[in-house]
């Protein structure tokens, strides 16, 4: 049994990444252009996966040059009591958050049309496909990952930004806690449940995690 | 979130290494001979890398300089570079002023004798043929300046 192997290195990797985004800030605070571009270099896969996992493959070119472009014009009123990888996560989810609320809102309406034109006939499984958004992009490379995101679509909002924060931005639960102004103990309720429906779904499509 | 071993709670920190060096290393211990926080490391590492291969998102270097080229729009739009703007415009402006005056004074500026003048300068008989006459200050300059 090979416990810790694969968590040094991530631990390894997160201190290189904490020591250099020291360095590169610094000279993005003096308008060195060149900082930008490596600080886009950093980070810009995981902010890529937030959005993908938050709200799907469509948003992640938007929202993510929208969180870069944010973070780099605030940068002066970066206060250094955060890591700017989690400064840049925050203004990320926040922006995913946004979107969620106008895509309810855009649900709200496409649900009313497509009620409308179930009285005209319409199946009640045309409506529940037409309003769900499509969870499978065209990007997919494997059977097991459609499920996992099509399990992950299916988790209320704030379960799937909770875990998403835990398990792809790899932030603390007081850091989740921080950012999403909740408890500590609400953020780790969130990830804990949201963990254990996604467990339990994958395990009745996939034979996943016995 | 309990389980029956007490060491359960650690395995989500042992995951995500948030544990001391200290910690780490007995919970380590600990995973060999308890099945059920190994069961339950197994799990939290699943879940993790699960997530991690589906949300894997490849985005090449146009979108680096897509960010930068908009950091730089936005820059000369953004008030300070409005007012870099309209500085400049003005001291533009200036010069403009300046070197049309400049070349007024030069063209303008030149000490001229009017025909008064001129006629005043005149010798007497041309002065008493001007008199003689019914033509202009102008003319008879014209007159004289060609004679001369």
């Amino acid at each position: 049994m090979n416990r810790g192997g694969s968590n040094s290195s991530i631990a390894a990797r997160n201190d290189d990444r904490r020591i250099r985004e020291k360095d590169l800030v610094d000279r993005a605070l003096a308008r060195d252009e060149s900082a930008y571009s490596e600080i886009v270099d950093l980070y810009k896969a995981k902010v890529a996966a937030t959005v993908y996992s938050i709200l799907g493959r469509e948003y992640v070119e938007e929202i993510s040059h929208e969180a870069f472009m944010r973070a780099f014009n605030s940068i002066e009123r970066y206060r250094r009591d955060s890591s700017f990888y989690t400064y840049l996560i925050r203004i990320t989810v926040n922006l995913c958050r946004d979107e969620i609320r106008r895509k309810q809102i855009k649900r709200i309406f496409n649900f009313t049309e497509v009620f409308s034109r179930n009285n005209d006939g319409g199946s009640e499984e045309q409506i529940r496909t037409e309003v769900s958004v499509d969870p499978v992009s065209v990007y997919d490379t494997g059977e097991t990952i459609n499920i996992v995101r099509e399990e992950m679509d299916e988790l209320p909002p704030i379960l799937r930004t909770a875990v998403t924060m835990r398990e792809i931005d790899e932030l603390s639960y007081s850091e989740i806690a921080k950012l999403l102004k909740i408890s500590v103990g609400t953020a780790k309720t969130r990830v804990f449940r949201a963990r254990q429906v996604l467990r339990d779904k994958l395990t009745k499509r996939l034979n996943y995690g016995k | 979130m309990g389980n029956s071993c007490p060491f359960f709670m650690y395995a989500d920190g042992f995951v995500h290494n948030e544990l001391s060096g200290d910690e780490r290393e007995r919970f380590g211990e600990h995973l060999l001979s308890c099945p059920v926080c190994n069961t339950e490391v197994q799990k939290l590492e699943s879940v993790r890398e699960s997530l991690e291969a589906a949300y894997t998102v490849r985005l090449d270097a146009q979108f680096n300089y897509s960010v930068l080229r908009s950091l730089r729009e936005k820059k000369s739009n953004s008030p300070i570079g409005e007012i870099k703007i309209a500085v400049e415009d003005i001291l533009i402006s200036l010069a403009t002023l300046v070197a049309i005056a400049l070349l007024s004074i030069q063209f303008f500026g030149t000490p001229r004798v009017s025909s008064v003048e001129m006629v005043g300068r005149l010798t007497n008989i041309e002065r008493s043929s001007i008199e003689q006459t019914s033509l202009s200050n102008d003319q008879v300059l014209e007159l004289v300046l060609r004679s001369r």
